[in-house]
């Protein structure tokens, strides 16, 4: 498998040298996160490869955010890192019995994982961003729930990564009616 | 609006914690009744005093007077704290829990049914659940007669303290309820309703031939020009609105639209267009998505029953 690093600046780096144009060939390789790379570094990928934003329908709207943030020090208390990972799960009742399996963006903290939804985008861009490993889950036992090394393409990873953000959309503010 | 009684349809556990918050706080404000309506479970086949419960699978017996007393027991002391000055009725169903909850709320007379997106507890992991809403919600949706209110995330905002309603009309029959109920219910709190109207690009492209941006703008036009008719015509003096038209995707210009506009509510028909009978229509794949990534509530309206009044 291709591998790309993907650095803290945005860029794509394969065999050591930058990718300039057609990010679209890599998107089968297997990425690794240089150091420092964080939600900003995924967006500044974007901004540097604007043909990825058609990856997802709220890319560009959530890149239009991310460019507006503060320049620094967006970070959340409690999460001390963001980390991508798959699961595979096997699912019993209620339904007739199916895998799933899907990647997960999450915070992790203190008190392990948590949901980021709740969290402003803004709020994220500086926290380091990791790929953690592949969770198996068998009908939904957690006792049965099993951790192994695995490998993200740069698909998964920009598709996971954007799918989860798809999902934020707390209110800043209340306002009073008239 | 104002509404008498309210079903607030839950499984009493986290999962609908988001819900739950929303239905006390309008059944207090409004000083509405307040049904907190659980099923027990599904029949076993044959005559049976077991049900397999919806949420853990489990068999339970269901005409043990004991069981049902216990289940309300513990839903009561669930929603304790929420219950202060709330005028609540805690009661339970045996069937399938969307048949349920629609036949309790015909039976109440009940003037919004509220919900959460997801009943069953879920893995908090499993966004891609999310994905998906839940299986009970898609078919009260479907066919509820009054305003269905699905709560997916914390409601960051008091409903009577709305002040920014988005309704979003695809011109459907079932759109004009949605924004009977959405300007009533701007009227009533006092917000400011925004009526937006999204021309689906993906539809035009899907037909294989991509519109030029004469054509665009030219459907937009007529897309003004019914919303005066259909909806500025009955405004009846309310003048606290905008309209907008934007051509895109419809969910993801309904979502950005809510955003920019600070949306409090988004109110939908929750049945596409080509659909004249409710009870063929499965959830439409914009509502859905709405629904599910919405940063406020959704209020799905299909029927013009409780919208009138």
């Amino acid at each position: 498998m291709n591998a790309i690093v993907l650095r803290a600046d945005g860029a794509l780096l394969e065999g050591g040298k930058t990718v300039e144009t057609t990010p679209l060939r890599h998107l089968n390789a297997a990425v690794t996160l240089a150091d420092g790379y964080s939600l900003r570094s995924f967006f500044r990928m974007a901004e540097r490869y604007p043909v990825l934003q058609e990856l997802n329908a709220f890319f560009p709207t959530l890149l239009e955010r991310a460019v507006k943030a503060a320049a620094s020090g967006c970070t959340s208390p409690g999460t001390d890192r963001l980390e991508l990972f798959r699961t595979v799960e096997m699912i019993g009742f209620p339904g007739k019995p199916r895998m799933e399996i899907y990647t997960s963006l999450m915070g992790v903290g203190p008190e392990g994982r948590s949901e980021i939804r709740f969290i402003q985008l803004e709020d994220l861009l500086d926290v380091p961003l990791s790929l953690g490993p592949l969770r198996h889950v068998v009908l939904g036992d957690k006792v049965d729930s099993f951790e192994f090394e695995t490998v993200y393409s740069l698909f998964e990873f920009i598709e996971g990564v954007t799918w989860e953000l798809g999902f934020h959309g707390t209110p800043m503010q209340c306002k009073i009616g008239r | 609006m104002y509404y008498k009684k309210i079903l607030f349809a839950t499984t009493a556990s986290p999962a609908c914690d988001n819900a739950a918050k929303v239905a006390f706080d309008m059944a207090m404000k409004y000083d509405a009744e307040l049904v907190v309506f659980h099923v027990l479970g599904v029949p076993t086949r044959g005559f049976s005093t077991q049900v397999t419960d919806v949420k853990t699978g489990e068999l339970e017996e269901m005409y043990d007077e004991n069981y049902v007393a216990l289940v309300k027991e513990e839903i009561k002391s669930y929603y304790e704290e929420l219950s202060d000055q709330v005028n609540v009725r805690i009661e339970t169903g045996v069937g399938v829990p969307y048949r349920e909850i629609l036949r309790q709320a015909r039976a109440e007379d009940a003037d919004l049914i509220i919900m959460g997106s997801n009943t069953r507890a879920e893995d908090v992991s499993s966004t891609r659940y999310r994905g998906v809403a839940g299986e009970t919600l898609r078919k009260v949706a479907k066919r509820a007669r009054c305003p269905v209110a699905i709560i997916s995330r914390p409601c960051t905002t008091c409903w009577k303290l709305f002040s920014n309603i988005v309704v979003a009309t695809d011109f459907s029959k079932a759109s004009d309820s949605a924004f009977m109920y959405a300007m009533k219910s701007a009227e009533a709190v006092g917000a400011r309703l925004y009526i937006f109207h999204a021309y689906d690009l993906s539809a035009s492209y899907a037909g294989g031939k991509a519109p030029t941006q004469g054509e665009i703008e030219q459907r937009v036009k007529e897309a003004e020009q019914k919303i005066k008719e259909r909806y500025l015509s009955k405004m009846d003096g309310f003048d606290n609105y905008e309209v907008a038209i934007w051509e895109g995707t419809p969910y993801v210009e309904i979502l950005k639209y809510a955003r920019a506009k600070q949306a409090d509510l988004i109110v939908m028909a929750h049945h596409a267009r080509e659909y004249s009978n409710p009870d063929e229509a499965e959830f439409g794949s914009t509502v859905e998505e709405v629904v599910l990534r919405a940063p406020c509530p959704v209020a799905s309206v299909n029927h013009p029953d409780k919208v009138a009044d």
